[in-house]
């Protein structure tokens, strides 16, 4: 990665040539494989998967597994995230499988898809903060406390994200579409089997704290850092106003890199790890654009 | 088979509140140790608990 453009009086610029600029310092935090990325999802799943055994034969307590189950649901969406927009390795290059592998395993623990995330994320992209076709505007709220209510009720079995991105699939409308339902059908239907079968073999309180509880929690969090934070108020669309930079309480760990998420939706291909220090090189024609940085 | 496939999908909750809750409030109930204060075993509780709530969800929609 090169060292930062020296910027010229953007005051000067008209919009195609803040454009160009814009594009130049996003190209130099693009390319190569994000190694950390794919060390966190193999990683993140081996660690889960590991607190079934090591708690079911009591070599880990359950009061030590449950956070840990919970960090590793909630770390096991970005990962994914990043294949779903081919970061790892583009169509047709060698390393096409690690991308796909990534996207496909990483989200077991939250029980989401491949397809159907990168399907949904794709239409989250395409109109972000649009009343009907955002996918995701469901975590739309006045305050985080609201947030956290509607979250909870659109969880319900008659809930909103239940319906957004089955809605989402149906209007796109293609095979690959159609399949990805039913491989949420499928997962959903496996998923209730393995917690059936934990819970009438004598291990309920184990599936509760190892999965279910630690999904719901992880849920929550991911919808308010990837999700109502970065797009909140969500009343704007367009290029530069509907996500903003934001500073969290918890900082860049803490918020999972979301406070720099402004970045990500200007430029999809920058890998999360480096979207701070390109979120600081770009940040003056962020501020010509008018975007919304909340004090970050 | 659609239909028979929706409506069963459409009981989940019913299933979740067999399959997951009942066991789950009888092993609650045995790790407090209150199964002693019970007149019924654990697991009666806990299908009673998982029918009536499972079933009140299939009909309103929701848990909570």
């Amino acid at each position: 990665m090169s060292t930062a453009i020296p910027l010229p009086d953007l005051t000067t610029m008209d919009s195609k040539a803040l454009m160009r600029l814009e594009s130049e310092i996003a190209e130099q935090f693009m390319g190569g494989v994000p190694w950390g990325s794919v060390t966190w999802a193999l990683g993140n799943l081996a660690v889960w998967l590991a607190l079934w055994p090591l708690t079911f034969m009591h070599i880990l307590p359950l009061w030590a597994a449950f956070p840990i189950a919970t960090a590793c649901v909630a770390l096991s969406y970005l990962p994914s995230h990043e294949a779903q927009h081919d970061i790892i390795a583009r169509p047709g290059t060698p390393l096409r499988w690690l991308n796909q592998l990534v996207g496909h395993v990483s989200t077991i623990p939250l029980l989401l898809p491949y397809s159907v995330a990168k399907l949904t994320h794709m239409e989250h992209h395409k109109h972000t903060n649009h009343p009907e076709l955002d996918p995701d505007i469901h975590s739309k709220a006045e305050n985080g406390w609201k947030f956290l209510i509607n979250s909870i009720a659109s969880r319900q079995p008659n809930g909103r994200s239940n319906r957004s991105y089955s809605e989402a699939l149906a209007r796109i409308g293609t095979p690959d579409a159609m399949r990805a339902q039913l491989e949420a059908l499928a997962m959903q239907l496996a998923y209730l089997a393995i917690l059936f079968t934990a819970a009438w073999t004598g291990h309920a309180i184990e599936a509760a704290l190892l999965w279910w509880l630690p999904k719901h929690l992880a849920q929550t969090y991911i919808g308010y850092y990837l999700s109502w934070a970065p797009h909140h108020p969500a009343n704007e669309t367009g290029r530069y106003r509907d996500t903003r930079g934001f500073k969290s309480v918890v900082g860049n760990i803490g918020s999972m890199g979301m406070q720099f998420h402004i970045i990500h939706h200007l430029h999809p291909r920058i890998p999360l790890m480096r979207t701070p220090k390109a979120y600081w090189a770009m940040r003056p024609i962020l501020e010509a654009r008018n975007c919304d940085l909340s004090g970050l | 088979m659609l239909k028979i496939v929706q409506k069963f999908l459409g009981l989940m909750p019913l299933w979740f509140g067999i399959g997951f809750i009942a066991p789950l409030t009888a092993e609650i109930i045995k790790a407090f140790g209150w199964q002693a204060s019970l007149p019924v075993a654990p697991i009666v509780v806990g299908l009673i608990l998982g029918l009536v709530w499972g079933g009140s969800t299939v009909m309103r929609g929701r848990w909570i």
